[in-house]
């Protein structure tokens, strides 16, 4: 781990808890490294991108942190749907702790410039609880999975982050209702290939 | 438990780059040995329409064994290391499969040409792949790439030895198929 990388996990924990009064705002992160003795050009050198990317980096810790959790969470527990359904409730649960972090964070990324880091925010953490949850997909399912995820992690950490006194599990639960629900009517759809592999199979036992 | 397995097949330490490199070229491998899987599959189809052709069905056949092998080790590799699979799938199920057909049904020795531009390409592809991987100390995925590679190698002289290089405009087809190829593996790696 390089040196910058230490300053960053040092840094993010600390930021995260001062963000939910002052924003992810520049004097928020200067103020908090001179509390903990790190000065304002290593905050920059940690930080370029200041808030935004604080805030991304906080995400990207806390999917870190799901992965060496995983085993111990997971337990002996065989089915996929509810690997995948205990994993995001233990990743949202982390977001839900830090809700007005989130909250504010997510209103800095609001802007149009910062909608591609928007997309990758979550497309991370849906990657991520897949990847813990033991995927062995390599078809396009790989994307379905992680798209219909994504949406789950979308829509409730915004109704956590805008209304943060409801219950959020309820919701997540009716979220996972309807994913499944489209998947099983996804399932029906024929593939993409199946007129040529059904040409090629009837071609091939000719003789 | 799948996720304390998968900390065991961590790549041996690399920067950055290299790895990201490295999870490009393990996409293209997969991408690649799905397109020679519908490569095959196209091609036969297209020989029903040359009743003579049984001893290379039978070639064939033997090649399209070896390379659906060598698509379930992709199959398994991809989601240890992490590595996402190319998002051009659908594309490349059908445009391999054309090809094989297209070809296929042109005569034997124009499958056979396929073949040898195509596992060219390939072969190149693992070469630079094998360098990277012994670099990076990770000789079991380098042993294993190295045995797809002499296979794909083997495919190739096959080819050749029944008659790919006969075809007319040869040197120009392979251009294309060859091509074809590199811009497939560039696309795979990216998207």
């Amino acid at each position: 781990m390089t040196q910058r990388e230490e300053l960053r996990k040092k840094l993010i924990g600390p930021f995260a808890q001062a963000a939910a009064f002052d924003g992810w705002t520049k004097s928020m992160m200067l103020s908090e490294g001179q509390s903990l003795g790190v000065s304002a050009a290593a905050v920059r050198v940690a930080f370029p991108g200041g808030g935004a990317e604080a805030f991304m980096f906080w995400h990207e810790h806390d999917d870190a942190e799901l992965l060496r959790e995983a085993p111990n969470l997971l337990a002996d527990e065989a089915s996929t749907t509810k690997r995948v359904t205990l994993l995001t409730q233990r990743r949202l649960e982390m977001l839900a702790n830090h809700g007005e972090a989130h909250r504010r964070g997510a209103a800095l990324l609001s802007v149009p410039t910062h909608l591609p880091n928007m997309a990758k925010l979550f497309a991370n953490m849906s990657d991520n609880i897949w990847h813990a949850a033991g995927d062995q997909s390599t078809d396009m399912s790989y994307y379905s999975k992680r798209a219909l995820l994504g949406y789950i992690l979308k829509t409730t950490s915004m109704r956590i982050a805008t209304d943060g006194s409801a219950d959020w599990h309820a919701f997540m639960q009716r979220r996972f209702g309807e994913v499944m629900h489209l998947g099983k009517w996804a399932s029906k759809l024929p593939s993409f290939g199946a007129p040529l592999d059904a040409f090629f199979k009837k071609m091939a036992a000719r003789r | 438990m799948k996720s304390t397995n998968q900390k065991n097949l961590r790549i041996p330490k690399s920067t950055q780059a290299e790895e990201q490199h490295l999870k490009e070229m393990l996409r293209v491998d997969h991408a690649g040995e799905l397109g020679a899987v519908r490569i095959y599959d196209g091609q036969l189809a297209g020989l029903a329409f040359h009743p003579k052709s049984a001893s290379t069905k039978r070639q064939i056949r033997h090649m399209h064994q070896q390379e659906k092998e060598h698509l379930a080790e992709f199959n398994q590799t991809l989601p240890a290391r992490n590595v996402r699979p190319t998002a051009l799938q659908p594309f490349w199920h059908v445009a391999g499969g054309s090809l094989g057909f297209a070809t296929a049904i042109l005569g034997e020795k124009f499958a056979h040409a396929c073949t040898a531009a195509v596992e060219t390409v390939i072969d190149h592809h693992y070469e630079e792949q094998i360098q990277l991987v012994r670099k990076e100390g990770d000789h079991k995925l380098a042993d294993t790439l190295k045995k797809f590679q002499a296979e794909e190698v083997e495919h190739k002289d096959l080819a050749i030895s029944q008659g790919a290089e006969d075809i007319p405009f040869y040197g120009m087809f392979r251009q294309v198929v060859e091509l074809g190829c590199r811009t497939a593996i560039r696309l795979s790696e990216k998207i």
